[in-house]
């Protein structure tokens, strides 16, 4: 049992990475590296140039307003991107499942994994301009930066997954999706800390997932910040919860994935 | 006696639909030994494809044992390939998730499938005749014990099935092949063993001769829907078209015959295969049209038919030709062409009805033995048509 499992393990490899270099072409096809990279580059680049306009003012005294917006959306990106990307897997590559080794969540994960990577990438882009315009890179834990921003996305990973396996059957989650991910967006603390939130919403916002990943990416990177509010058991609980759902939701509904292609 | 490749013992599927469960397989039941080449014949819509997708694991049965010995191909031919991903680089995935040599398998894919420069450009652009002959040749070009070919071999040329007869015939030694088709010649040329799948019960014969009975049971019954596009005709035999379908604008026809010959329904321009401009083809049929049970025409036929054109090779995969029809409309059909060193003579159908609706055709591989070779008569070729 145990040699067959590894096996299974063994091709499950081989698929993924198959998957990945296959979407990386696809991807690539339609838009190109630089395009790749882009893309979320300019999403920052809109929302920092509106946080400038409209408030100026940094919400964390001695923290540069761009450099305290972007700390918020880049890992909130992680968690949007990948679930967007892993809700539309499946249908985007149905004809695969035809082979018995690929299941939807080979799709999922290959596709998570890509914009994990990408967005890492993109991370490394901004940390390299900070650096060439002169400023020092000097955070406060490195791991801890990339841990949270792995961790939502790994929960995009599992939202999408289970968004796409319920989406066979309630076809509406799929379109409505996109919109409970733009209220995550705005209550997340990208434009403010937990501390900013006052009374019984910064209550609320405390069992936030993404508020509270933000606030450990942000704390992890900003040396001078600190918070009395980050409770990392709420981001722990939720990777777990979302990817366990997304996973036996996918093994529950996989027969129904396959079934369009016969 | 060595250990059988594949066993299905019990095997139910169904599939959920808004009018209730739709069961599909109701019990199958397949022992496969060594050196077997199954071929699953059956109508459009008898559960072939959720057949081979459950022997290739895709698909798993509500019920049932399967045992596999052996590497399983996936079903060939029913799709798994990506648009925009050029043909080279969906053979490097497919090589890969099966942890083939990605060099070889290319190598051997592209030489196979004759697809020139079009390996390297999108497959969204390829044909239906290059999308058959690519699949195909990426599953040849990977070693698998039992292989499944699922309507693969429908699309593409004359000249391309015959490599592909070639391949089985070299690989046939060491592995089994499971062919799903609805064309009951591609079935004897390349199988030994053959299948009917019907009602959801797989029949299985071990020789033509049994087989052909049911085959020709179940295609000419009138009960079931869909169209079959090949049948046997008598040199003056019957042929018979029958509506067996009926929705708000699509009439089904199944046409049937028995006998010696082929025939191929064909369409229109929807001509195939080898034909020259000069040959020339007797024909002769007698075709009978039933609208309910209204017998509305019963047209005969016999003459020589002159090939008027070249026509070159072209894809030839299962399409549907529907053509509004007014009531009063005639029936008539047409037999033709086919080139004196075709091992097969192309005929084509024409068939039109006296009343409103839509013809549906579905079309297969043109494939129809060529009547004995006639000299060029004297007189101009004569096409005889007896008027209903």
């Amino acid at each position: 049992m145990a040699a067959s499992s590894g096996r299974t393990l063994y091709i499950q490899g081989r698929v993924i990475s198959a998957l990945i270099k296959r979407e990386m072409r696809t991807r690539i096809g339609h838009l190109s590296w630089i395009w790749l990279l882009m893309e979320p580059i300019l999403h920052c680049a809109v929302l920092v140039l509106l946080f400038e306009v409209l408030r100026r003012r940094s919400p964390v005294p001695g923290i540069d307003s761009a450099e305290f917006v972007l700390t918020g959306i880049l890992p909130l990106l992680f968690y949007q991107r990948t679930s967007n990307q892993v809700l539309h897997a499946t249908d985007g590559n149905h004809s695969l499942l035809v082979y018995p080794q690929v299941t939807p969540l080979d799709l999922g994960i290959a596709r998570a994994a890509l914009e994990i990577a990408i967005l890492y990438v993109v991370c490394l882009g901004f940390l390299a301009v900070k650096w060439l315009l002169g400023f020092g890179l000097e955070f406060s834990d490195p791991p801890g930066i990339m841990l949270a921003c792995l961790s939502l996305g790994l929960i995009g990973l599992g939202v999408g997954l289970a968004g796409a396996s319920v989406s066979l059957y309630v076809h509406w989650v799929g379109r409505v999706l996109p919109y409970v991910n733009r209220l995550i967006y705005l209550t997340s603390g990208v434009f403010f800390t937990i501390e900013n939130v006052s009374g019984q919403y910064r209550e609320y916002l405390m069992w936030s997932p993404f508020a509270q990943a933000v606030e450990w990416a942000r704390t992890s990177y900003f040396p001078i910040m600190s918070t009395d509010y980050l409770n990392l058991s709420v981001v722990f609980f939720a990777l777990t919860g979302t990817l366990c759902a997304g996973v036996l939701a996918e093994r529950a509904t996989r027969q129904e994935a396959r079934s369009g292609n016969y | 006696m060595a250990l059988p490749m594949l066993e299905l013992h019990g095997v139910r599927k169904s599939y959920a639909t808004p009018n209730g469960r739709h069961s599909v397989l109701k019990g199958v039941d397949l022992t496969m030994q060594p050196g077997e080449r199954l071929g699953v014949c059956g109508l459009n819509g008898a559960g072939k494809s959720t057949l081979i997708g459950i022997i290739g694991g895709a698909l798993s049965p509500d019920s049932g044992r399967i045992v596999r010995r052996g590497r399983i191909s996936w079903p060939v031919g029913g799709g798994g390939f990506h648009g925009s991903l050029t043909g080279y680089e969906n053979v490097r995935f497919i090589a890969e998730i099966f942890g083939a040599d990605v060099r070889k398998v290319c190598a051997y894919a592209q030489e196979f499938a004759e697809l020139g420069k079009f390996f390297y450009l999108p497959y969204r652009t390829y044909s239906s005749g290059m999308r058959g002959r690519l699949a195909f040749a990426v599953s040849m070009a990977i070693d698998f014990d039992t292989y499944l070919v699922d309507e693969g071999l429908g699309a593409g040329d004359m000249r391309f099935y015959e490599r592909c007869r070639q391949a089985i015939e070299e690989k046939k030694v060491h592995s089994n092949f499971i062919v799903v088709s609805h064309s009951l010649q591609m079935i004897e040329e390349l199988c030994n063993r053959f299948s009917l799948l019907h009602e959801g019960k797989l029949y299985v014969f071990d020789d033509l001769p049994s087989a052909h009975d049911a085959f020709a049971e179940v295609f000419a019954a009138g009960s079931v829907a869909p169209f079959r596009s090949m049948w046997k005709l008598d040199t003056a035999g019957p042929v018979q078209a029958r509506i067996v379908g009926e929705s708000d604008n699509t009439l089904d026809i199944a046409l049937s015959a028995s006998g010696a010959g082929r025939v191929i329904a064909y369409w229109g321009n929807s001509t195939g295969t080898s034909a020259r401009a000069g040959d020339f083809w007797r024909a002769e049929c007698e075709a009978h049209l039933l609208l309910g049970d209204a017998s509305i025409v019963d047209p005969r036929w016999t003459g020589l038919i002159a090939v008027e054109r070249d026509f070159g090779a072209t894809a030839l995969g299962s399409e549907v030709f529907s053509r509004p029809i007014a009531t009063g409309d005639a029936m008539n059909a047409e037999f033709a062409i086919a080139h004196e060193d075709a091992r097969y003579l192309h005929l084509g159908v024409r068939v039109e009805v006296g009343a409103p609706g839509t013809l549906t055709f579905r079309i297969g591989r043109p494939q129809l033995e060529r009547r004995p070779a006639f000299s060029r008569p004297d007189a101009l070729p004569l096409l005889t048509e007896v008027s209903p």
